[in-house]
């Protein structure tokens, strides 16, 4: 009974083994990619077709005031990133504090910075002169409010801080993804917390956070659109400039996203390099 | 101060959660001796360890490593607990090796062993290098020193962990279960490496359940249950004739199992 059974399925599997192997139609992807080139030709041609002067876009692509404005929005970016990134590592340790008064300040300023729009925190930082006049440090003078806020200054703190809040978050989490046998060994070798944290802990948790910090950079460079609202001279800013005289506003508009998008996408490879960097020692 | 004890400790205890985990813990251990912690799991053999270690801090009781006190310092009649960094320095004198080795993760071999006395002890980088080298010899593992811990195996992780306690130079060194977390056929490695470190006259305190190196290694005893020192012998006498019906029924049930390493879960 077992021999003439494993010899049908001998003949069997032969027989199944010499048919071909067709592929199913892929209706799916078909269907879908159909729909995506018409509307893309619609949208293309609504754009060719309209009120759209190309050759505006092309005069006003490298304007200088264009340029300056992409320098001002990538500096913008890395600075309040910077600021971000520092505040935000402070949060995080005190959010892990062992200690009370660290970590509900931690709680309390994620809260706030969170919880507030950012367009409103810039117009808070860049009217802060109707709350105080004046600023300064005892014995070294006063200086006008007004003169110090300058919209980089406004546009720094208002999206550095609040970007400090998301950072705080996504670093403690990378934090809390190392194991304690970690700051355990580093303690053993004779290394105070700081040093373990800045030699042992972080160069770990960099594996987990360098992904989603990448896109709160790539995030910060469409945020900075923002700051045009306090008159810093960001990309969006001066081609508002620009249209304002002109009346070329959706000429201008894309000049604009055209150098967003071009930011952003020299950003992606360098984040991938980084993480290729910091993901040494992982299989 | 020669006979003074190399480590020592004085009515050490410890809870967590109010559950006492260690009792009024007292013992003493020679310079140069290795001195094995037997017990059945759960009876705070870890958390003696960690307290020796100062992971832990002991609620009553002293304990000091040559000569100095642990964690504390006398000053006009009283013990003042030492700040962050003198106790940090203080963790230098003594090596500790995991059960999960913990190594860093991000290192090589080498750089793991290298990391304490570059950074923590400011020594020069090429000196470190020829000694942690040589330290790697030691343990077998010259070859790998290029390696991340993630390409290591167990035991290998294990010896590389031992070699950087050791580049510290440590007054004693303190084994938690080395070999638990390992495959039966690299315990034999890590064993053998531990072997040399007690040859080389360092101070050695090991908790395991491997009672064959115990029995060969081993100066003393330490035996605990239930938090508290059961029996505190020497070796030879512990096993041939184990003095508290606690021991007695430890090494009973432990030598009716074929394999101590294959048989006794972490
Ligand atoms: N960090 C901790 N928090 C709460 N309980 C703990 C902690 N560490 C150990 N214990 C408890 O203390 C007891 C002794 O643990 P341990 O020292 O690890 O024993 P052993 O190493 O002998 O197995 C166990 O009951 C364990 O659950
Ligand atoms: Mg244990």
């Amino acid at each position: 009974m077992t021999g003439s059974f494993s010899y049908d399925f001998a003949e069997e599997a032969e027989r199944l083994c010499a048919l071909p192997v067709r592929r199913r139609p892929a209706w799916g992807h078909i269907v879908s990619a159909t729909l995506i080139v018409v509307v893309c030709a619609w949208i293309v041609r609504a754009f060719a077709l309209g009120q759209i002067e190309w050759r505006y876009v092309g005069a006003f692509l490298f304007a200088p005031s264009i340029l300056r404005g992409l320098g001002a929005t990538l500096l913008m970016s890395a600075c309040a990133m910077a600021l971000g990134l520092v505040v935000g590592l402070g949060l995080a340790v005190g959010r892990l504090s062992s200690s009370l008064v660290p970590r509900w300040f931690s709680i309390a300023y994620i809260w706030l910075f969170r919880g507030v729009p950012v367009i409103l925190q810039l117009l808070v930082w860049f009217n802060l002169a109707l709350i105080f006049p004046h600023v300064g440090l005892p014995g070294l003078g006063e200086v006008r409010t007004v003169d110090v806020m300058t919209p980089f200054l406004s546009a720094l703190l208002g999206l550095g801080l609040n970007q400090a809040a998301y950072i705080g978050e996504i670093l403690r989490g990378g934090l809390q993804s190392i194991d304690r046998g970690q700051y355990e060994a580093a303690e053993m070798i004779g290394m105070t917390r700081g040093v373990a944290l800045r030699r042992i802990i972080l160069p770990q948790a960099m594996r987990v956070v360098i992904p989603p910090l990448g896109n709160e950079f790539i995030n910060m460079i469409k945020l900075t659109s923002l700051a045009s609202m306090i008159q810093y001279p960001e990309i969006l800013h001066n081609a508002e400039n620009i249209y304002y005289a002109n009346t070329r506003v959706m000429e201008l508009l894309i000049v604009a996203g055209f150098w967003y998008l071009m930011a952003v996408t020299v950003l992606s490879p360098l984040q991938h390099l980084l993480e290729r960097r910091v993901s040494r020692g992982s299989l | 101060m020669t006979g003074a004890p190399a480590i020592w400790a004085r009515g050490v205890a410890k809870s967590f959660g109010g559950a006492p985990v260690l009792r009024d813990v007292s013992f003493d251990v020679a310079r140069g001796s290795v001195v094995c912690v037997l017990g059945a799991s759960g009876s705070g053999k870890t958390t003696l360890l960690r307290c020796l270690a100062q992971l832990e801090t002991p609620e009553r009781g002293v304990m000091g490593i040559e000569g100095e006190l642990l964690g504390h310092v006398e000053r006009g009649g009283a013990l003042h607990k030492l700040p962050a960094r003198s106790l940090a320095l203080q963790r230098l004198r003594t090596g500790m090796v995991f059960q999960r080795f913990n190594l860093f993760g991000h290192m090589t071999a080498l750089r793991n062993v290298m990391e304490g006395p570059v950074t923590v002890q400011g020594r020069p980088r090429a000196e470190v290098e020829r000694e942690a080298l040589a330290l790697l010899d030691k343990v077998g593992l010259a070859h790998r020193a290029g390696h991340y811990p993630a390409q290591l195996s167990g035991g290998q992780q294990q010896r590389v962990a031992i070699a950087r306690a050791l580049a510290l130079r440590p007054a004693a060194m303190l084994f938690d279960e080395p070999t638990s977390a390992l495959d039966p056929e690299s315990v034999g490695d890590v064993l053998a490496v531990m072997r040399a470190v007690a040859e080389s006259g360092v101070t050695m305190v090991v908790v395991t359940h491997e009672l064959a190196f115990a029995r060969e290694v081993a100066d003393r005893v330490l035996f605990m249950d239930g938090g508290s020192i059961a029996e505190d012998a020497p070796a030879e006498t512990f096993f041939a004739a184990p003095g508290h019906p606690a021991s007695r029924a430890f090494l009973a049930a432990a030598l009716s199992r074929p394999n101590p390493s294959e048989t006794i879960a972490p």
